[in-house]
């Protein structure tokens, strides 16, 4: 009697143990493997929006980012970088999260951002690609599904080889470092 | 209520701060009125989401950017007529089982919700068989009363009386 219980137990502070891993903030997103959700933007700088739907047909690099974000200053010259050298084959495009749109043009100018560069006004996007902070980036495939996520800042090796990913079209390990996010919280602008 | 005036206030702030952005007060989304059913309804998922960037506080309860983009979407998903599951599941395909305060009542959720019950019924299983034990054991032995005969009697008799 005395073992089954001592097994009972064990057996119970296992499973909330495996519980609690269960319901941590994971690097992994539910979304990869799913069709990317739709989405129009207004771009900065000129009058015009963006709609997801119409780069149907070519890989797409989709970071969301903030002008308040230290982790996206770091990050804003390696995704220049990469678009200018990649830009033939895939797109990328940038969303700002919770931003002002001042602080955020100015932004785009001190690191001479030249990709599609709008702004999730509402955060509707932020919601449905179930963001936690900034810098986030979705890798899409041509056909739309959403290949990997990356959750801080890009590097260049980290870039090169997700856009290798994205050209194979083949689905890409979660990565990342969720310590240099800065969640979508109260510190903002 | 006050998650509605709160949304409201953050869509009317939103406005104020991106008003200076060229071509994009067209794109503001219009305050998501709701019947005091849908309000209610809305306050009630609310409650079962955890804001996914503060520590254990619901999107009902956190003032954080997150938890108010978040509440927006509930409310324009009550008012397009979703129901709680529905609400619940778009964001479960999102941020996954995490983003549920509570978790649900199917297959590994199940174990969470019955183990607390499986280990209050061992422990009182436990507790009725010791007590059980214990009141069939027999009772101590007792000393056998000392007998007028013993040795320390007879010596205790002698000397009491070489005192007298």
């Amino acid at each position: 009697m005395k073992r089954f219980l001592v097994v009972l137990i064990l057996a119970g502070v296992v499973a909330m143990f495996a519980w609690s891993l269960s319901r941590e903030q994971s690097l992994a997103s539910p979304l990869v493997g799913k069709p990317a959700p739709p989405f129009s933007m207004p771009l900065y700088a000129v009058d015009s929006t963006l709609s997801l739907a119409t780069l149907r047909g070519t890989p797409v690099v989709l970071n969301f980012w903030a002008s308040w974000c230290l982790s996206c200053r770091d990050e804003a010259r390696v995704l220049e970088a990469g678009w200018q050298r990649h830009g033939d084959e895939v797109a990328f495009v940038g969303i700002a999260v919770n931003d002002e749109a001042d602080a955020a043009e100015q932004f785009i100018r001190r690191y001479g951002k030249t990709y599609h560069l709008g702004s999730d006004v509402d955060g509707s996007v932020a919601v449905d690609y179930g963001l936690y902070g900034v810098p986030e980036t979705f890798f899409i495939g041509s056909d739309g599904t959403i290949l990997s996520r990356h959750i801080g800042p890009l590097t260049i090796a980290d870039l090169d080889l997700r856009v290798a990913e994205l050209q194979a079209g083949v689905t890409g390990e979660a990565g990342g470092d969720p310590s240099r996010v800065q969640p979508l919280s109260i510190e903002g602008p | 209520m006050r998650r509605g005036r709160i949304a409201a206030a953050t869509v009317l702030l939103s406005a104020i701060c991106l008003g200076s952005a060229a071509g994009q007060d067209e794109a503001l989304p219009p305050p998501v009125e709701l019947t005091p059913a849908q309000e209610e309804l809305a306050e009630e998922i609310e409650s079962t989401l955890k804001c996914p960037v503060c520590r254990s506080q619901s999107v009902r309860t956190s003032r954080s950017f997150m938890a108010t983009d978040m509440s927006l979407r509930v409310r324009q998903m009550v008012a397009d007529g979703k129901s709680k599951a529905e609400i619940q599941d778009y964001f479960v395909a999102r941020y996954g089982d995490y983003i549920l305060l509570s978790p649900r009542k199917e297959g590994f959720g199940w174990t969470v919700w019955l183990l607390p019950f499986a280990l209050v019924l061992g422990g009182a299983v436990t507790i009725v068989t010791i007590a059980r034990r214990w009141k069939g054991r027999p009772p101590a032995a007792t000393p056998p009363p000392l007998s007028a005969t013993s040795t320390w009697m007879q010596k205790l008799e002698r000397e009491l009386e070489e005192t007298e």
